[in-house]
């Protein structure tokens, strides 16, 4: 997977950066494989036995996961603005083929797989509705991007371009900054371009064998021009609905979709 | 009157839009945000010149008014648009990718 894997939101953020660091390790130790270790259902699906899917609670994880999606494809207005924005440019989503609802491996909330065009969820990580609708929202960024370029995961300049993009727009709340420390009570002014650089490269590391500082130069490089593009939502909208429902609205006159 | 509008006077939004606007623009947690991302203050009389335009023209049919919403609204497309044609790190499709639609390989 060529994709763009982002590590969980504010929650686990602290728990999971240590996981994704001993995860890190491992691809270094192999070549390159572009963060497939962390979805083994992609490659081929190997029948469970009803004990082991049981155990696991996958089916019931698998139905929540599935709600989730058909409740966020309805209501949650950017996703429906992506959604809408992905089908103007002539790739409409369609929940059965685009969207898979998998279990990963811990480390990982989703992912966007280029080689089959689909949004993968993880059902065994994703706690909430608000978090699964953030999730669907950012691949499926990613999921526009492949769709309105010739965006090559394997390049690492495209590769941070479009996780700065998803960074700017569905990560980076004050909250978040607070809890990952790019921010703190005496220092807020302009944290935010901050808190999505590290986020760009928490989620390149995660998926490309390339050292921090390697990663660090290619997220500087294109950070401006990256950063500036809010294509398709064409603001920042956080926790407030009505921005986001305003922004749904205007973006009526940029894409051409119901 | 419908011949002396202008061509894109579908840009102006509804009126209620430019009010909300500027509430949210001017609450303290937008303002906070205001600061954590630009590192100042946003200009949020613009929004409330356009509210007020916006009524005019709706109320008085004031055709200034309307063009002085227009110019507001151009701009902000304006820099919108820019903003995105700017980032040329990757090349634009001219046509969406064919496996879009590809069917999956399903070999479970």
């Amino acid at each position: 997977m060529a994709a763009s894997a982002k590590s969980p939101t504010d929650q686990d953020e602290k728990q999971t950066n240590e996981n994704t660091n001993a995860n890190a390790q491992k691809s270094e130790d192999t070549k390159e494989d572009f963060g497939y270790y962390f979805y083994p259902d992609r490659d081929k699906k190997k029948k469970k036995s009803f004990l082991e899917r049981a155990w696991l609670r996958e089916d019931v994880h698998h139905f929540k996961c599935e709600t989730h999606v058909r409740s966020c494809m309805e209501s949650n207005p950017k996703v429906k603005l992506l959604a809408g924005a992905l089908e103007s440019y002539g790739c409409p989503v369609d929940v059965k083929r685009h969207i898979s609802c998998e279990t990963c491996i811990r480390g990982v909330s989703g992912g966007f797989d280029p080689k089959s065009m689909q949004v993968v969820l993880c059902q065994n990580t994703i706690q909430n509705r608000d978090i699964c609708c953030n999730i669907i929202g950012h691949e499926l960024l990613h999921a526009f991007d492949f769709c309105r370029a010739k965006v090559d995961f394997t390049n690492l300049r495209h590769l941070a371009c479009t996780e700065i993009r998803a960074a700017n727009m569905f990560h980076c709340s004050l909250g978040a900054s607070f809890a990952s420390g790019e921010a703190s009570f005496f220092n807020i002014k302009e944290r935010h371009q901050l808190c999505v650089k590290n986020k760009a490269l928490q989620s390149i590391r995660l998926v490309r064998n390339v050292t921090e500082l390697e990663a660090m130069t290619v997220v500087d490089e294109v950070f401006d021009k990256c950063y500036n593009d809010t294509e398709p939502i064409g603001r920042r909208c956080f926790k407030n609905t009505g921005r986001a429902k305003r922004a749904l609205e205007e973006s009526r006159n940029y894409y051409d979709f119901d | 009157m419908a011949d002396s509008l202008p061509e894109d006077v579908w840009l102006i939004r509804p009126c209620e839009v430019y009010k909300e606007e500027y509430k949210d623009c001017k609450a303290l947690f937008s303002r906070l945000y205001q600061h954590y991302i630009d590192g100042q203050k946003n200009n949020c009389a613009v929004w409330l010149t356009d509210y007020e335009n916006c009524m005019k023209f709706r109320h008085k049919k004031d055709l200034k008014a309307a063009e002085a919403v227009l110019e507001s609204e151009r701009e902000r497309r304006k820099i919108r648009l820019q903003n995105a044609q700017a980032n040329d790190i990757w090349e634009y499709r001219k046509s969406p990718p064919s496996s879009w639609f590809a069917p999956l390989d399903l070999d479970k």
